[in-house]
């Protein structure tokens, strides 16, 4: 083609790649908008997304939504905000099948995690209490995550002569109401909104038999619900 | 997302295909030859392949997809009308490209069975940035290149992945010494290859993780005012440097010598005008290195100004989709990535458009999918791969949330 | 987490800034410089354009044709010699000898580059060259003629008449001249440089025409100057040099007025020492020293105020205008016409308006202010001043019988030189009128006695020839 009228052709076709580029950008741009906010719509219908439960402050019965990961702290940027914390901050993190990890603290001996000094990367659970001076704490999950059904040192430990419980009992301990610090505990025994369910799912014996618990892990510090230690019999 | 005829993928990647075929189509018209107007039909099916079919296959953040592979079919249609070697070379990097995006979204996917995998990256990283001071070639005063089998490979391009995923790692288990020193060691070893704009890109990326996962004030600027002192270091020790921050405070002076380069950037853009001289038109031969890192002033100058704006908005989406990513994770060690993938792509942007028009001194980093270079089209796509990985396991965790929250719910 | 969610959004925010901003650098950039990067030499593209548009027309303010295309695209300019030697640097040449004259720096006009793409799908459908547009500049070609008849033979020098109302270029010489038809190797190795653009490009201590910016500074900073008296007695030593005045004249008591007609070295050394350097200063920063020029029609070169090794002995001789000041003659022009007109400086325009083939005009001249350095109460004064300097004063050559005219001469010693600069800047003040001149021998003695006289010349023909307006 002759360089005049490709010239001629090319400046033409100018205007029609700017024209398109225009709209190139503008329907990205407002797809991005409109993503954004149908992702924020998702997100405002679930109040949970992200939180695998709760932390509950046992002298005022205040609860804080627990994500993932982050820190307890007293600073604002903290996702659990302590405010009489003045230097201590803790980190957390869920890790799949072993529970919220609890590190940060150094040799701090103060915090206690059901009752003992914190280890390196020590995993709380489901019911445990945790100690960070001036707060008591306790951990709630939220039900459906993938944390083993331990229950805390503190309890087995009480419970090493008793009774051997059965299946169910292991996953919902009987309340000893005499128990000295074992009082109901309105909060952490409330009935569960995100379960309505579940106390059928588990007790009925049918639904067991296809959903059996959990195999107990070899924690020697861990009592399993059959009366056992370790597994052993 | 309903994928009905009007869904906002299909309108965006209908246009950009749209666009394609007539850009082709025009070149075709100037060579009139069979090759450009195969390209004519390829490229914009392969465009319109990609930016559906993988959506299909895994769970892949599409807005991204379709902006980045638009801008990957606009570089190889830039590069074709340059010279049509060129953009078929662009055209099976961009083919290796893809597959090596598609093999990075698996690997973050499946992450977690990986991690001892780690260390060993890491170490292979260390050795891959050692090969070109044994066995490199020199370029443009920078030493960074080796050759296998013929193919020209820059290794600190696939070590930029590698050096993302460690340093996120190691921030994400709070072990911030670890990362500040491995990111050191690869600092120093591009220092030693004389690539400085890749390295400061690196430190730029590392110390902005390094603040994101700290927050502390103080360690960021502490990291600016080191910066600082190393670009007053080079800038003493380095006389390739000096000439760069000379031509870029005034480039007529010697505007048929060292300046040759940038004034004619600058006498292209302006030629350009708003709505460019047309596509074919500019003669583009003129500004040096006009594939590699002039390849912005190439577009300014053939589409017009109007059109450089849309590009740059393009990468100002692609990066706030980046960062949309990443504040969506739930675990740190992927908004750590995320971050920092996104901030490369913009970072590398933001430095060499600045150098085409004459913002910032040149520095020898590419514009990332526009380019030229296999390695570069490579790594720019792996750390889109990162993204669409850590968005496809953000996607898992709000369907988990999702299913969380109906349980109990009458089946 | 929140921690981190916090910090990559500030992070996010810094870096979307920073990529916006580029766009508006870019913008900004090319908006004010874009000219001057299209119409440099080295831009190969014009070069391609150029040989599908014919080039458009160049006329001077009165219709007189000043370049033309013939049929043969071969470039024509004004018969006369002396003519196109006159305007040679304002047009500049095709061979883009001196550096952007009118036939590069407006290419964009002369070569249609503005033109719309349908004019030009018109042209091509009909199978003809397209016709750039024809460009009408505000430059009296007669007039130029006559200054170029009226300089020293040999000297190198420049002048600019300017009218300061509007900020018209009448005239923009550079000397020694050269012919665009006739550039022989004689012409290209000559060591006076005639590519060279004397008025715009040349920068150099104007002499005692600077006093006019330390009157000003002193009128600002120094109250009740203008009532002052001083003592001059003919020498003023200053550290390790004496400042002397021309002629080892000793002028006793003086008043400011006086002081300045006379051009009193002692007087104004010792003000400038009184204020001190940062005054000094910023008074001719307000007249546009330090200022980075972007003309819209015209390159300028920067004027300079000295920054280093100021000491009083500096002080003192940059009070007077020597030492390492740097200015344009061009930009004394307009620091002229500032007086004149009410403490206001135009900014300096060449275009008057560009028409292309089919009568539509593309661009038309409006005046532009540039900076406002005084007020009109000062200016007035100092006006007053500059024609008390040419009716009784150094300047007394330049005087126009049954006109107002004001000015101030100047005599720059340059180290290496045996003769100085001779320096004049005026203007007329009378509103029918409106025009400043800067005239510059550079090596031709004093300026009330070598430069005075041609300023004188220009003014009569202005105020005489008043047909050539």
């Amino acid at each position: 083609m002759p360089r005049e009228t490709y010239e001629l052709t090319a400046m033409f076709m100018r205007y029609w790649f700017v024209f398109l580029g225009l709209v190139i950008t503008l329907r990205a741009f407002r797809w991005l908008v409109n993503d954004r906010r149908s992702y924020q719509r998702t997100l405002a219908a679930l109040p949970d997304a992200g939180l695998i439960g709760e932390v509950v402050d046992l002298n005022t019965g205040a609860s804080f939504p627990l994500p993932r990961e982050g820190i307890i702290s007293g600073r604002s940027y903290a996702d659990i905000r302590l405010k009489k914390l003045k230097y201590q901050s803790i980190a957390f993190q869920f890790v799949e099948n072993k529970g919220v990890r609890l590190s940060g603290h150094g040799r701090n001996r103060s915090m206690l995690l059901e009752g003992e000094p914190l280890r390196r990367n020590q995993y709380a659970l489901h019911g445990s209490r945790f100690v960070l001076p001036p707060y008591e704490l306790r951990f709630r999950l939220f039900a459906g995550l993938d944390v083993p059904q331990r229950r805390p040192a503190e309890l087995a430990r009480r419970e090493v002569h008793a009774e051997p419980m059965t299946p169910e009992e292991a996953v919902w301990p009987p309340i000893d109401v005499y128990a000295d610090d074992y009082a109901y505990d309105p909060v952490l025994d409330a009935t569960w909104p995100y379960a309505p369910g579940m106390d059928d799912a588990f007790t009925d014996a049918r639904n067991y038999e296809n959903d059996p618990l959990p195999e107990p892990r070899g924690d020697p510090e861990i009592y399993d619900g059959w009366g056992n230690t370790n597994g052993e019999d | 997302m309903a994928k009905t005829k009007h869904s906002p993928q299909a309108k965006l990647v209908g246009t950009a295909a749209l666009f394609t075929l007539s850009g082709f189509a025009l070149l075709a018209l100037k060579n009139l030859d069979v090759q450009t107007a195969l390209m004519a039909l390829v490229v914009p099916i392969a465009f319109i392949i990609v930016c559906t079919l993988i959506p299909k296959l895994f769970p892949a953040d599409r807005l991204l997809l379709t902006l980045v592979n638009f801008l990957c079919v606009l570089g190889i249609m830039v590069l074709y009308r340059i010279s049509p070697e060129k953009g078929m070379t662009q055209a099976v990097n961009y083919g290796f490209g893809v597959i090596f995006m598609i093999v990075c979204m698996l690997i973050i996917r499946h992450m977690h069975r990986l991690k001892a995998l780690v260390w060993l990256a890491a170490a292979t990283a260390v050795v891959l940035m050692l090969l070109p001071l044994a066995i490199g070639k020199e370029v443009n005063g920078a030493q960074a290149w080796i050759s296998i089998v013929g193919v020209n490979f820059q290794p600190s391009e696939i070590v930029k992945v590698v050096l993302l995923i460690v340093v996120a790692y190691f921030l994400s288990k709070r072990r911030i010494l670890i990362a500040i020193s491995y990111a050191g060691v690869c600092l120093a070893l591009l220092m030693l290859q004389k690539d400085l704009g890749t390295a400061l890109l690196y430190y730029a990326v590392t110390l902005s993780m390094l603040f994101a996962s700290t927050g502390s004030f103080a360690l960021l600027g502490g990291g600016l005012a080191g910066g600082a002192a190393a670009g007053m270091l080079g800038y003493s020790m380095f006389s390739h440097v000096k000439r760069r921050v000379a031509i870029w405070r005034d480039p007529w002076f010697d505007y048929n010598g060292a300046g040759y380069q940038v004034v004619q950037s600058l006498i292209a853009i302006v030629n350009g005008g708003l709505t460019g001289v047309g596509l074919g038109v500019g003669n583009t031969h003129v500004i040096p290195a006009h594939d590699t890192d002039f390849i912005f002033s190439v577009i300014l100058n053939e589409f017009g100004a109007i059109f450089g704006i849309c590009v740059v908005f393009i990468y100002v989406m692609i990066f706030l989709r980046g960062i949309a990513i990443s504040l969506r994770c739930n675990h740190r060690f992927h908004a750590l990535m995320a971050l920092g993938g996104s901030l490369f792509i913009a970072f590398q942007a933001f430095v060499i458009i600045g150098g085409n028009i004459k913002m910032i001194p040149l520095t020898g980093v590419t514009l990332p999918f526009v380019s030229y270079g296999g390695s570069s089209l490579l790594s720019s796509l792996g750390i889109i791969g990162i993204l669409q990985g850590i968005e496809s396991i953000n996607e898992d965790h709000i369907a988990a949330d999702a299913m969380m929250a109906t349980i109990g719910d009458e089946v | 987490m929140k921690l981190l969610r916090k910090n990559i959004g500030m992070i996010a925010a810094v870096m979307t800034i920073l990529i916006l901003s580029l766009i508006a650098y870019g913008t900004y950039s090319v908006s004010t410089q874009g000219n001057r990067w299209f119409a440099s030499g080295a831009n190969t593209y014009i070069r391609q354009m150029k040989r599908d548009v014919i080039a458009g027309d160049i006329y001077d303010r009165n219709g007189i044709v000043l370049a033309t295309t013939d049929a043969e695209g071969k470039r024509i300019y004004q018969e006369d010699a002396g003519a196109r030697r006159a305007v040679v640097h304002v047009i500049g040449d095709t061979a883009n000898n001196v550096g952007y004259g009118v036939e590069s720096f407006m290419s964009n006009y002369l070569y249609g580059f503005s033109a719309s793409y349908f004019q030009k799908l018109a042209h091509a459908l009909r199978g003809e060259k397209m016709h750039g547009s024809n460009v009408t500049l505000s430059i009296d070609s007669n007039l130029s003629n006559y200054v170029a008849s009226i300089f020293p033979a040999g000297k190198k020098g420049a002048v600019v008449v300017m009218n300061y109302a509007t900020g018209e270029l009448m005239s923009l010489q550079s000397f020694p001249s050269f012919d665009p038809n006739n550039i022989t190797e004689n012409v290209k190795t000559d060591p006076l440089q005639p590519f060279w653009n004397n008025a715009t490009r040349w920068t150099s201590a104007p002499g005692s025409t600077f006093k006019i910016i330390t009157l000003a500074a002193a009128l600002k900073n120094i109250p009740g100057a203008v009532d002052k008296s001083f003592e001059c007695s003919g020498e003023l030593p200053v550290m390790d040099s004496i400042v002397r005045d021309a002629g080892n004249a000793s002028h006793g008591r003086l008043s400011l007025k006086r002081a300045f007609a006379q051009s009193c070295n002692v007087t104004f050394a010792n003000i400038a020492l009184q204020m001190g350097d940062e005054r000094l200063k910023e008074a001719a920063r307000l007249f546009g020293t330090g200022d980075y020029f972007l003309f819209q029609d015209i390159v300028v070169e920067d004027s300079a105020y000295p920054t280093a090794g100021r000491s009083d002995k500096e002080l003192a001789w940059t009070g007077v205008g020597q030492s390492a000041l740097q200015m344009t003659p061009l930009h004394m022009t307009m620091i002229a016409g500032s007086i004149a007109y009410d403490g206001v400086m135009m900014e300096p325009r060449i275009l008057q308006r560009a028409v292309t083939g089919n009568g539509e005009i593309t661009a038309q001249m409006t005046p532009k202010h540039y900076l406002q350095p005084l007020d009109k109460t000062t200016a007035d004064l100092i006006c007053d001043y500059m024609v008390e300097a040419v009716r009784s004063g150094t300047g007394s050559r330049a005087n126009v019988s049954g006109h107002r005219i004001a000015g101030k001469t100047g005599t720059a010693e340059i180290d290496g030189q045996e003769q100085s600069n001779a320096w004049f800047v005026g203007f007329i003040d009378e509103p029918q009128y409106p025009y400043a001149v800067c005239v510059v021998v550079m090596e031709g003695g004093g300026g009330g006695s070598v430069a005075a006289p041609i300023a004188g010349k220009i003014f009569s023909a202005i105020t005489g020839a008043s047909t050539s307006k």
